[in-house]
């Protein structure tokens, strides 16, 4: 019992860690989807913050 | 003559004479000798050819690429196949900037060389003994510099929640705000890359560049190295830009919001208003191999030396590392279950 649940754990092990060595074989590439870096001016003219209500409720705590 | 990332001067690969720029064209200027002349290399219009530079075309992968004239057969970095003189090289393919090399071939192929060390275990040991490493070819990537001012506009509804305790009983406040916020904001610069033949991602991953050591394109900085022409155009290459200029001034907006425990967007609007971009070329160590039919790249930035690559597994070989590191698991597993399993 004990030696058929090592071999099945393993070999699941072993295949995990090849395949992650695996893929070690290549340097991950990405693409880039912001321009944050390349921002050279940034200037707000408007921030209006409008208060319009506000509602309250309660409840007991427990 | 040419170019030293060193040093950034010229450099004779004969007798390792160094000069500086200016220095070089002052004296190619004024000596009349027909072989100095024609390396006073500055073309004054748009149709003028430029002695002794080529555009050749890669007869299997179209790609294009700038060099100095060569003699005998040459091959293209993409994909290693001939390529054949296409036109000559006149003023109107001139690019407006150029970043210089700052890493040696030699600092290349040590990096390529760890590389290669440190995945040693995978690789075709038939690939190892090919040793492609005198392959790794100085390559300036087109790109295109956008530049945009843009205006961002948007209106949200902003919730601001408050809560405390009176007794057992708990309240929560919940404030509604109108929010509106509006600014103007700048781009500059940003590179997308004009190139067919290198992949975007590969090229995306090399950023970023630090564009404040750009020089204005001089044909000596083309000495020793080849060049691909772009082939993707302003127009084409344009959304890739677009879509990072919204991303960011979308975020530059929302950053305003962070305030609130909770907004909603009623309605945003990104306004871009996209200058002429600029042409330039980056420097890039490349070197693509193509082993069983299939093609492996290593391109290093040329100015910080930052790269991306990937190489070929041998089947045999992770197939024995496999088995071997599945039986050290199964030996290390049965011990530590015997050990819990007899207690
Ligand atoms: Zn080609």
């Amino acid at each position: 019992m004990t030696l058929i649940f090592s071999i099945i754990l393993g070999i699941v092990i072993g295949v995990m860690i090849t395949k992650y060595t695996v893929n070690q074989m290549m340097k991950p590439v990405h693409s880039e989807t912001e321009a944050t870096e390349y921002v050279a001016n940034s200037e707000f003219t408007v921030q209006d913050d409008v208060f319009v209500n506000k509602s309250v409720s309660k409840r007991r705590a427990d | 003559m040419e170019f030293n990332p060193k040093t950034q001067n010229l450099k004779c690969p004969f007798c390792d004479t160094e000069m500086g720029l200016e220095e070089y064209k002052k004296q190619a200027g004024t000596d009349a000798s027909a072989d100095e002349k024609s390396s006073a290399k500055q073309p004054a219009n748009p149709d003028e050819e430029i002695e002794g530079y080529n555009i050749y075309s890669c007869e299997s992968c179209g790609g294009e690429i700038i060099a100095e004239e060569i003699t005998g057969t040459a091959t293209c970095p993409f994909c290693g196949n001939n390529i054949v003189v296409k036109e000559k090289f006149t003023g109107k393919n001139r690019p407006d900037y150029v970043l210089p090399f700052k890493f040696t071939q030699k600092e290349a192929k040590t990096k390529y060389k760890e590389y290669i060390r440190s995945k040693l275990k995978f690789l075709p040991n038939a690939f190892i003994d090919e040793n492609h490493i005198d392959q790794i070819r100085g390559l300036y990537i087109p790109f295109w510099l956008y530049s945009a001012d843009v205006t961002g506009e948007g209106s949200y509804k902003g919730d601001k929640i408050k809560t405390w305790k009176e007794g057992n009983v708990e309240f929560t406040e919940t404030s509604h705000f109108d929010v509106t916020r509006k600014g103007n904001f700048s781009f500059s610069n940003i590179p997308v890359d004009a190139s067919k033949e290198m992949p975007d991602d590969i090229m995306d991953t090399l950023e970023p560049f630090d564009l404040s050591e750009i020089k204005e394109f001089d044909m000596m900085y083309l000495a020793g190295f080849i060049a691909n022409k772009y082939d993707v155009s302003d127009e084409e290459a344009y959304p890739r830009a677009e879509k990072r200029i919204t991303n960011s001034t979308h975020a530059m907006l929302s950053d305003t919001l962070s305030s609130y425990n909770s907004t909603n967007t009623v309605f945003e609007n990104i306004d871009i208003d996209k200058k002429k971009p600029d042409y330039a070329l980056f420097p890039i160590w490349f070197l693509n191999t193509t082993w069983n039919g299939t093609q492996y790249l290593f391109a290093m930035n040329g100015q910080t030396g930052e790269f991306v690559g990937n190489l070929p597994c041998d089947k045999n070989k992770v197939t024995r590392y496999g088995v071997i590191v599945s039986l050290i698991s199964i030996v290390l597993i049965y011990i530590v279950t015997s050990i819990f399993v007899g207690m």
